[in-house]
């Protein structure tokens, strides 16, 4: 790997994607092992591995909309690195079809129960079947597989339109391309909005379809922040540590990325506070179960403390001081700990719904008061090898798309007019 | 920062302060106001004076009445046991949000803008927060009893109910009051200071230096003032979320359909946040010209306001469609019911001036014309203070006055005491907003100071005042 | 050799640091009128009052300090001064109150006065969360604002730098240094010309009144 300082490039480094494919083609192979083995927890493990690798991908789309939106400054170092982070959209739009398939083929077992064949349905107790039968114009494969090519086809043409303005700034910057970028950003913003949210109902919520939560997009939402702020952390140190941007990031910056992963980790905390919190007072069965099962059996207690400790009050009590998040290592190794759990909270929003064959009785109060619907008792938490080899299988193809296009281009947006300020910045306070 | 950047204005960055003003200028500019001599006042504070004074009494007499003759004089029902006084108090207090937002979270966020408008939001914070507490003040039953929600210690051997959200309400909102106070005065200590120094009478040296304290602003003293200033934005933006995440509480964690869907903390603080906007705006479009801020209150205030405005109005319809799908997807007959009712009951009128204020009302400013005038911005924003209101209108009176009993459905409607309470309301706030714009400095202008070119010690001094 | 020096050094900053918190606390010695308690210079820019700033500090001053209208960015290091203890106080106000407001409610609800309502365990702590919190921010907002008057020694409404007319400029658009007479290096003569050397204007001794 060579930096080349003066032309903001790469090179000698192409070799490097390869590798990361390879690796991935391994770790997809033996994931399709893993499947052909025991479906349930291999699909489980794959979503769980699809969603980390995703939520990457949706904050660095939102990383990029916010920076024009906010004419930001400092962050122009990183712009980059977030829109070649959005390239990898259309990639893992291939890489869903293993989950779409589930669906598509009627396979209740594997992912999402509602993808039962209406045959199957009949034999389940009446409660469900009407719940199911209810929400039918939603939850079936055909218009499954239409919101996802929408939901990949938007991401897609907004990452595609992002990048190609970014590159021609790159050609020559005019005031006319970078205010399009800008008024891209705002439609382009909404557009985020709603399929973000509504991917994480059709992807998460739909695992248990008895289940609902207004908030649960804000949620997967306020994770994905974190996972991209993090992630962007690791990287960059990784770059530094191989000479390439080694004079322009400075402690400032570790400064602002460290602001924004404590920020972003106390607001997911708000989210799932209020989420908890309401459901917990409220205390409705329907809405509680999702907490029982996360709670009550095995060692699942322990995860959702894990949770509490880990996503909260490890990086608020660590973060909060300014030589936390001014110190490389320490933010990096933070970093680290916080996709980890990341990675656990997402194992922790996919897993519950691996059943063990044991059902409880969740009786209904507030829909279809009185009814009883059997929830399948949770496995315990546990991880598989499946969660390793999709976690790689699925990131190889993701970084090696992401390192292809890094290197092909400046790794920085050459003729931002803000460059200079970014690279030159100050934190005036905290 | 290339050499071009010098000379040329950014059109994407434009100058904070226009006119090219010295820092004496700005003093002069600001101070002038509150060093007229009385009766001095613009035209339009002395039309607003009687206005805001008649609020005030028509207030003591609004609840004169209601002390002597009981809650009976409001139009509460069985059912709507809830009724404008609660849309009042969270209508007030989302208006109160938009203060510590500016000051806190824009300031964490590096939004130098929000200098030319925080000293004012932070003012109207304050005020709006007075007249929420007026609502639920005079709505616990005994209003002579209002310590027994404090955890006091007593003879009877008593606690209030922590776990009642209401109880809540009165930690976040008392905290929240304090701690809007604390941080507008800090905010005001140097411009006392400058108010101070330039007192030419003694009433006005005494109350000033005292006031300001003796503040020298002397780098020692700035050191600290900085910490505190960062520490309490820090602390501020948690509260800020916390204080209408708590008021959602109050209505979310009943099992009320309409009231319990998580999404109401965040969606209630994009309202607040948004109402809080909006009231911005309305005030200080007409202040800008009454004390001629332009070149401080600058267009590209405005516009970021709007643009805000543009950003909160979507979350909230964000919320709106959140709602209406999780109802139907949930499955829960009574939620879809509530829904349906809303959009198509009895208060339909009142749910389609919510959407057609907060979620299109806004969509005017994706126009950049729309958000550089004047005249669109001040519609806009009156829209969004109504549309505001109803949305809690909406929230609390559908869901109360249509229960499970379809037996004991009633169409609620206001007394006349509950109108005339509401309006006198405003009246309390305008008559403190004008005493806040005569009395107090209302920009803050060390702050404008600071982000002007020349404060930065690297500037060169060569290119003068007009370069920015 | 250099460890005495060190030593007696040592001593000399304990003693400014006594005489500064005596001093602050109006605890100093009486400004008799007609006393020189200080000298005041004015100067041109945010710049130049930074360059004077580090050499007023190299000079050895201790008690000095540079007055601007609005807080300079960078000035802090120009005069040496460390970083401020505030958020060391906040962060164990926050944690008290944090503590403190939880307690409150357990001892409130769950062992004084038990009370069961809506079916919730005596001790709920999600319920008690939001009050803890806000205990939590009222401790740390109350412990900022008034932890920085602590540090600034506010309200005192006596100071040198008061005797000077042309002071006044300072909350407006002056900017200046003053040199109080009772540092140990304080010398009115010698003073007035670092002050001078170091590209001051409108130079004047801060004269007590009555």
């Amino acid at each position: 790997m060579k930096w080349q300082k003066d032309t903001f490039r790469i090179e000698g480094a192409e070799g490097a994607s390869t590798k990361f494919y390879i690796v991935g083609a391994i770790g997809l192979f033996l994931t399709a092992l893993g499947i052909n083995a025991n479906q349930e927890v291999a699909m489980h493990s794959y979503l769980t591995s699809f969603m980390f690798w995703m939520t990457i991908a949706f904050g660095a789309l939102f990383f990029t909309l916010v920076h024009h939106l906010v004419n930001a400054k400092w962050s122009v170092l990183f712009r980059r690195i977030a829109e070649q982070l959005i390239s990898v959209f259309p990639i893992m739009a291939i890489l869903f079809l293993p989950i779409l398939y589930t669906v598509l083929s009627n396979n209740d077992v594997a992912l999402y129960e509602w993808a039962m064949t209406e045959e199957k349905m009949e034999t389940l107790d009446l409660t469900k079947q009407h719940l199911l039968h209810a929400k039918h114009i939603y939850l079936n494969g055909l218009f499954f597989s239409v919101r996802f090519l929408l939901y990949f086809f938007v991401w897609s043409v907004l990452a595609y339109l992002l990048r190609k303005k970014s590159f021609q700034q790159d050609e020559k910057h005019t005031n006319e391309l970078f205010g399009s970028l800008k008024n891209l950003s705002g439609p382009g913003m909404v557009l985020f909005a709603l399929t973000v949210t509504f991917a994480s109902f059709d992807w998460l919520m739909t695992l248990n379809p008895y289940w609902f939560s207004t908030i649960f997009g804000v949620y997967i939402f306020a994770g994905s922040v974190v996972a991209l702020m993090t992630f962007l952390t690791v990287l960059v140190t990784i770059l530094k540590n191989n000479d390439v941007l080694k004079d322009e990031v400075t402690a400032e910056h570790y400064h602002d990325f460290g602001k924004l992963t404590f920020a972003f980790c106390v607001f997911w905390t708000f989210i799932a506070f209020s989420q908890f919190l309401l459901i917990w007072y409220g205390n409705l069965a329907e809405e509680t179960i999702f907490y029982k099962v996360r709670w009550d059996y095995h060692n699942w207690k322990g995860i959702s403390l894990l949770l509490v400790f880990g996503h909260f009050l490890v990086p608020l009590i660590l973060l909060m001081s300014r030589l936390g998040k001014r110190n490389v290592k320490f933010l990096t190794c933070m970093a680290v700990w916080l996709l980890f759990i990341h990675y656990v909270d997402l194992k922790w929003l996919v897993f519950p719904t691996v059943s063990t064959g044991e059902a409880i009785a969740n009786t209904h109060q507030f829909i279809l008061k009185g009814e009883t619907v059997m929830i399948d008792m949770p496995a315990p938490f546990a991880f598989h090898w499946t969660d390793l080899t999709s976690l790689v299988g699925i990131g190889g193809i993701f970084l090696g798309t992401f390192w292809k296009n890094f290197v092909s281009q400046p790794i920085v947006p050459v003729n931002d007019p803000y460059l200079e300020k970014s690279i030159h910045f100050h934190n005036i306070n905290l | 920062m290339s050499a071009k950047a010098n000379h040329e204005i950014d059109p994407f960055d434009p100058p904070l302060v226009e006119g090219g003003h010295s820092f004496g200028e700005i003093t002069e500019k600001v101070c002038s106001v509150v060093e007229k001599k009385p009766g001095k006042e613009p035209i339009y504070w002395w039309l607003l004076l009687p206005i805001g004074f008649t609020g005030v009494g028509a207030l003591h007499i609004f609840l004169g009445w209601l002390f002597w003759e009981g809650t009976g004089t409001w139009g509460l029902q069985n059912q709507a046991y809830w009724g404008w006084a609660i849309v009042n108090f969270v209508f007030w207090v989302g208006i109160g949000h938009a203060g510590t937002l500016i000051s806190a979270i824009l300031y964490l966020f590096r939004q130098n803008w929000r200098t030319g408008i925080n000293r004012f939001a932070e003012a109207m914070t304050i005020f709006a927060v007075c007249c929420a507490a007026i609502f639920p003040g005079v709505h616990i039953g005994r209003p002579w009893l209002p310590y027994w929600l404090l955890p006091l210690p007593n003879q009877m051997g008593m606690w209030p109910n922590f776990r009642s959200p209401l109880l809540w309400d009165v930690f976040a909102v008392s905290t929240y009051f304090t701690v809007s106070c604390l941080f507008w005065y800090v905010g005001l200590i140097p411009d006392l200071a400058t108010v101070r120094d330039r007192a030419k009478n003694k009433i006005r040296r005494y109350a000033y230096t005292a006031l300001s304290m003796g503040w020298r602003g002397g780098n020692r003293q700035w050191q600290h003032y900085e910490k505190a200033y960062c520490i309490l934005a820090g602390v501020a933006t948690p509260l800020v979320l916390s204080v209408h995440t708590i008021v959602s509480f109050d209505f979310a964690v009943s099992i009320v359909p309409g009231w319990h869907t998580t999404i109401f903390p965040p969606y209630f603080v994009a309202g607040a946040v948004f109402s809080g906007f909006a009231m911005v705006l309305t005030l200080s479009i007409p202040a800008r010209h009454m004390y001629h801020m332009q070149d401080l209150i600058t267009m590209r205030h405005l516009e970021n306001m709007a643009k805000i405005l543009l950003l909160t109005g979507m979350l909230v319809g964000y919320a709106y469609g959140c709602e209406f799908f999780i109802a139907w997807y949930s499955g829960v007959l009574y939620e879809q019911a509530i829904f349906i009712l809303r959009a198509s009951g009895p208060y339909a009128w009142a749910y389609w001036t919510m959407v057609a204020c907060n979620v299109l009302s806004p969509q005017i400013f994706w126009f950049k014309k729309a958000r550089r005038n004047e005249f669109v911005l001040f519609t806009v924003s009156i829209f969004v203070n109504i549309g505001m209101w109803f949305e809690r209108f909406v929230i609390t009176i559908t869901s109360l006055s249509n229960d499970y009993m379809p037996s004991s459905w009633e169409y609620y409607s206001p007394t006349l005491i509950d109108i005339g309470t509401f309006i006198a309301s405003f009246g309390v706030f305008i008559f403190l907003f004008l005493l806040f714009l005569r009395f107090l400095p209302m920009i803050a202008i060390a702050e404008v100071k600071a982000i002007m070119p020349e404060a930065d010690p690297h500037h060169h001094a060569g290119h003068g005042k007009d370069d920015h | 050799m250099s460890s005495i020096n060190d030593t007696v050094e040592e001593i000399n900053s304990k003693i400014d640091d006594v005489k500064f918190d005596l001093e602050v606390m109006g605890v100093g010695p009486e400004d008799q009128p007609g006393q020189v308690v200080g000298v005041l210079a004015e100067f041109e820019s945010p710049a130049a009052l930074m360059k004077a700033a580090a050499k007023v500090r190299d000079g050895g001053y201790k008690f000095y300090d540079c007055h601007s209208p609005f807080p300079i960015h960078g000035m802090d290091q120009a005069m040496g001064l460390k970083p401020s203890v505030l958020g060391i106080f906040v962060f164990i106000a926050g944690t008290i109150g944090c503590i403190g407001g939880m307690a409150l409610q357990w001892w409130a609800n769950a062992y004084q006065y038990k009370m069961m309502i809506s079916g919730k365990p005596l001790f709920s702590f999600p319920a008690f969360v939001p009050v803890t919190f806000e205990i939590t921010i009222l401790f740390s907002a109350l412990t900022a604002v008034f932890g920085m008057f602590h540090l600034n020694r506010l309200p005192r409404l006596h100071h040198p730098v008061f005797y000077s007319e042309n002071f006044k400029g300072a909350s407006d658009d002056k900017f200046f240094v003053s040199i109080e007479a009772i540092d140990n290096l304080f010398d009115a003569n010698r003073t007035w010309e670092l002050l001078e050397r170091i590209g001051g204007k409108n130079i004047e001794f801060l004269v007590a009144k009555k």
